[in-house]
């Protein structure tokens, strides 16, 4: 039988690991043989797909070349292509959900729909376009790394999702293993899956608490452990919280004195973002640091002590906080009755939240195992439990989010509380509430509010065709199932005569069926271009990258250039257009070389000329 | 008599097939789940023993490699056996369920609520309001302070009722006076069934003014 | 789910929401739980000697439905004779609210607080003595 793999769909980053002779053990998926995939794709204007580190490069950011010039590189975003990020944060939202920070961020199309959309080059793409890229690449690293042996083919996997992620967002990662076609046998949240690679040597016995502070999630998970039984009692979180927020945080201190409009540069805003990761990964080992961001003709240059990160980490750390009382509460213990801690995520490598987790535990948390692994490791022990090859082992986890239906006045009926053991189910009655009523609507929710319009709706159903009968007498019911995956099922039946009812679902959020058939299509038709002509139009992408920016900066800066410099420009710009519509696509990465070369001084200094205005404005406004 | 579909063999409802062993997409009740007698006193740390031990059988983890009925058996029998056990595991759950097993409805002939403890609810209730209402800041700590010492009051209250409780549950087991024992538990179901809303209503009172 | 406008007016603003005066004449009280819920709930009717319902109030600390029940229930009794109020079947409430299966307590709470508080008036009128008072009065909420 096939192996199961194990893979960790971050944030930040990816892994894919599977048991090796017992021992589950990342693969190496990185081009410098790292096991880390940086969680970022780029998207060139034609579709090209690029993830990982090459994708890093080519967000846009700016950068120091020879000489000390500093230029802007990379997809600039919309219809020049762009680089996708923390894609993970978007997964399972409607467009209505997109927090007004992250609007910024990227080009979408339309937000009205069920499901955000990016907006790059002609095309759109959902998250778990986006995810199934990711995921596709992970596929193909391993497989290499295997030596392409047809016996080692990734198709069946475990993927982890935070353990807080409602409805919509697991069945978001589910179609992202299909569109990148794979099967995925089980969604595994991430904290649990981090306990089995803790306690697959130990077979401890105790209470657990993991404390998963990621790049853009938290999640706390009580659990209890005994005799190989890994019995979630209680889970909490956020899925928008994580060191991302912190990196946010030093970037707005980095650029507090520049002017609104050069903060909002997706080249400068990157730029800085960078620096701040740095910074803060740096100061788990030093006091103090110096934090320098060049931008053109003028450098940010700051000090920054640990004291001073800590000071603007605190505030996301106590939220964590909250989230583990909450937790321990609805596990029904105390700080003191948890045998052990342990840290996952890369965001507990910063001392602030080991000492916060330890005053809170009263106990030094575990961190033995690497915390950017833990949690590929354990969905490989979870893939190798579902092989049958970890003997008693099993876990059993719960569903993080009260389900509900809506009932009068709009409130919510609560059917399966949060923190209840998965797989369950519950059967509910409903009847008619007028004479010859043919179908009964039921409005499924996820959440913890009172009120309907404050939890998420995550489907509605259509019962029906119902017989027509006095109200209140067809018994009709419904039942409502939540899969290991933590994903809601649901049938109906008439109970008089025993039928099945077909029920008419529409999910609230997320892709139906045939979008994803269609996505499925168009996957497979760019899989087939070859890679000549792929190349070939990633070189042409290029051309009509800088030819349009070219075009798009000499209309309003064409002043900042003097006349043969313009000859020149113009004189390599036409053989740029003339190669590109030829086949050779080295003359066309050549000639976009040497455009590059002659427009670089421009660029500078349109640079310059910017940051100058609006330094000058920023100066004048805080004269006035 | 229901039908195993893994080999066929038809037989008592049950959550494994005594046949081969295979999951068994059955609905019955919580004991039966378990296979434990009907009896309201339960040791809990067997319950969890016996609850572990089906699971390693019958849980969909069990079965990832298999055909979809059989997944499908393996996952709604789970389904049940995870309800039986928090059904058996919490006592209030547990004894609410005794009373459908028996015919019984808990609302009825059961409307009257002790006077003491309907003064108790709507003196508290009002409480509440009050500190909802006051806009003072100094005001609304100190009906805080005060609702929270209630707050301990009613936990005392409502351990008191769960001790009732398994003094109830120990009766019915060795006495055959059901009738009796009906009402007493009903009583006893219902006071807590009063002092948990209230309960949850103070608890999100004093949540949302620890918030403001 | 669709409700009647009716219902969510209830609802969002019940009417008679209060207590009489503890030894006010002629009122008589009913105070019942539903153990389904935990709701507990207050009703009173201020009853003319000749046994015709002129005002009534309620407390019901508890769900939409049970609030928006009482207060269309304080609404249809005035004006009627105690015999015909003790005749209310919760089936008109929940006709009337269209409750759905899973509120049907409700609705039975406020048919029972009715009888609950003619009963308590029959008693003390014919004893003329002062029953238990189960709530303290205080101001309105």
């Amino acid at each position: 039988m096939a192996r199961i793999f194990g893979i960790d769909l971050g944030t930040t980053n990816s892994l894919i690991a599977a048991m090796e002779n017992g021992e589950p053990r990342v693969i190496a998926v990185g081009e410098n043989g790292s096991a880390l995939l940086p969680s970022v794709v780029a998207i060139a204007p034609d579709s090209a797909v690029t993830v990982g580190e090459r994708a890093i490069e080519m967000e846009p950011h700016l950068t120091v070349e020879r000489g000390g010039r500093v230029s802007a590189v990379g997809f600039a975003g919309g219809e020049y292509g762009a680089v996708i990020r923390s894609a993970k944060r978007y997964m399972g939202l409607g467009g209505d959900e997109i927090a007004p920070e992250d609007r910024a961020r990227y080009m979408f199309a339309d937000l009205s729909g069920p499901v955000v959309r990016f907006q790059i080059g002609k095309r759109v793409f959902t998250p778990s376009q986006i995810s199934a890229e990711i995921l596709r690449a992970l596929k193909g690293s391993a497989e290499r790394a295997f030596g392409n042996n047809e016996n080692e083919k990734v198709e069946r996997v475990v993927i982890t999702v935070p353990a807080y992620f409602n409805d919509g967002q697991r069945q978001a990662t589910k179609d992202a293993g299909r569109l990148a076609g794979l099967e995925v046998v089980r969604l595994v949240n991430e904290p649990t899956a981090a306990s089995l690679a803790y306690g697959l040597n130990k077979m401890a016995t105790g209470n657990v608490a993991v404390f998963d502070f990621g790049g853009g999630t938290f999640d706390i998970s009580i659990l209890s452990i005994k005799e190989g039984i890994f019995e979630v009692l209680a889970t909490n979180g956020d899925t928008h919280l994580g060191g991302d927020d912190i990196d946010r945080a030093l970037v707005d201190w980095l650029l507090a004195e520049l002017p609104e409009t050069l903060k909002l540069d997706r080249h400068v805003w990157n730029s800085a973002r960078m620096a701040a990761e740095d910074a803060k990964k740096r100061l788990t080992d030093v006091a103090e640091t110096d934090v320098v961001v060049e931008l053109p003709g003028h450098s940010i240059r700051k000090h920054l002590t640990r004291d001073a990160l800590e000071g603007l980490a605190a505030p996301f750390i106590a939220r964590t906080l909250k989230r583990c009382e909450l937790a321990i509460a609805d596990a029904k213990l105390t700080p003191d009755n948890i045998d052990a801690v342990v840290l996952v995520g890369g965001s507990t490598r910063m001392p602030l939240v080991r000492r916060r987790v330890a005053e809170m535990f009263h106990r030094e948390p575990l961190c033995s195992i690497n915390p950017d692994q833990v949690v590929a490791l354990g969905a490989a022990v979870q893939a190798s439990v579902l092989m049958g090859t970890q003997g008693d082992m099993l876990l059993l986890d719960v569903v993080p989010l009260s389900l509900g239906i809506e009932t009068m006045g709009g409130v919510m009926e609560r059917l399966i509380h949060r923190n209840t053991t998965i797989p369950t189910s519950v059967a509910e009655g409903f009847t008619t509430a007028v004479d010859n009523q043919t179908h009964v609507d039921i409005h499924v929710l996820q959440g913890e509010r009172e009120l309907a319009k404050d939890c998420r709706s995550l489907a509605r159903f259509k019962l029906g065709p119902i017989q027509a009968q006095p109200a209140g007498v067809p018994r009709i019911e419904v039942t409502f199932l939540i899969d290991a995956n933590g994903i809601l099922n649901v049938n109906a039946r008439d109970e008089r005569t025993g039928r099945e009812h077909s029920v008419d679902v529409k999910p609230s959020y997320g892709l139906t069926d045939d979008e994803i058939e269609r996505m499925l299509e168009e996957a497979i038709d760019l899989g087939e271009q070859d890679l000549e002509e792929r190349l070939l139009i990633s070189a042409r992408n290029d051309a009509d990258q800088i030819l349009g920016a070219l075009r798009k900066q000499l209309g309003e800066f064409g002043r900042l250039i003097d006349a043969g410099e313009r000859a020149r420009m113009d004189e390599v710009a036409e053989r740029v257009e003339a190669a590109r519509t030829g086949a050779d696509r080295e003359l066309i990465a050549k000639l976009v070389e040497e455009l590059n070369e002659v427009t670089t001084p421009f660029a500078e200094r349109i640079m310059d000329a910017a940051i100058k205005l609006a330094l000058e404005k920023k100066s004048v406004e805080e004269l006035s | 008599m229901i039908e195993c579909l893994s080999c066929g063999r038809q037989q008592e409802p049950s959550l494994i097939c005594a046949e081969c062993g295979s999951p068994l997409a059955a609905q019955f009740d919580c004991f039966a789940a378990l296979g434990l007698p009907r009896r309201l006193t339960i040791d809990l740390d067997a319950l969890e023993r016996r609850y572990h031990e089906l699971s390693r059988k019958i849980h969909p983890d069990r079965f990832a490699s298999k055909g979809p009925k059989v997944r499908d058996a393996s996952l709604r029998a789970t389904a049940t056996l995870t309800r039986s056990y928090r059904t058996l595991r919490d006592p209030v759950a547990r004894g609410l369920y005794w009373l459908e097993l028996n015919g019984e409805k808990l609302a009825e002939n059961n409307k009257r609520v002790p006077v003491e403890l309907a003064e108790l609810v709507f003196e508290v209730q009002e409480q509440l309001a009050e500190m909802q209402l006051s806009s003072d800041p100094e005001e609304a700590v100190e009906r805080a302070t005060e609702i929270a010492a209630r707050r301990i009051e009613l936990q005392f209250k409502m351990d008191e009722a769960l001790v009732e409780l398994d003094r109830n549950f120990a009766k019915w087991d060795e006495s055959a006076d059901q009738k009796m024992l009906t009402l007493e538990l009903k009583t006893t179901l219902s006071n807590i069934a009063y002092l948990r809303t209230l309960i949850r209503d103070v608890d999100r009172a004093l949540e949302n003014s620890k918030a403001a | 789910m669709a409700y009647s406008d009716k219902v969510i007016e209830h609802y969002n603003n019940p009417r008679n929401v209060g207590s009489f005066a503890k030894d006010e004449k002629g009122v008589g009280t009913g105070v019942v739980g539903a153990p389904e819920c935990g709701d507990v709930m207050k009703l009173q009717l201020k009853i003319s000697d000749n046994g015709v319902i002129e005002d009534a109030r309620f407390k019901t600390f508890g769900c939409g439905s049970a609030i928006a029940s009482s207060s269309y229930v304080t609404e249809l009794v005035k004006g009627k004779h105690i015999d015909e109020a003790m005749t209310i079947k919760n089936t008109v409430i929940v006709k009337e609210l269209n409750l759905p299966p899973v509120k049907i307590h409700c609705s039975v709470l406020a048919e029972d607080a009715i009888k609950a508080a003619i009963t308590d008036w029959r008693k003390r009128k014919g004893d003329d003595v002062a029953v238990e008072e189960p709530a303290k009065t205080s101001k309105e909420a």
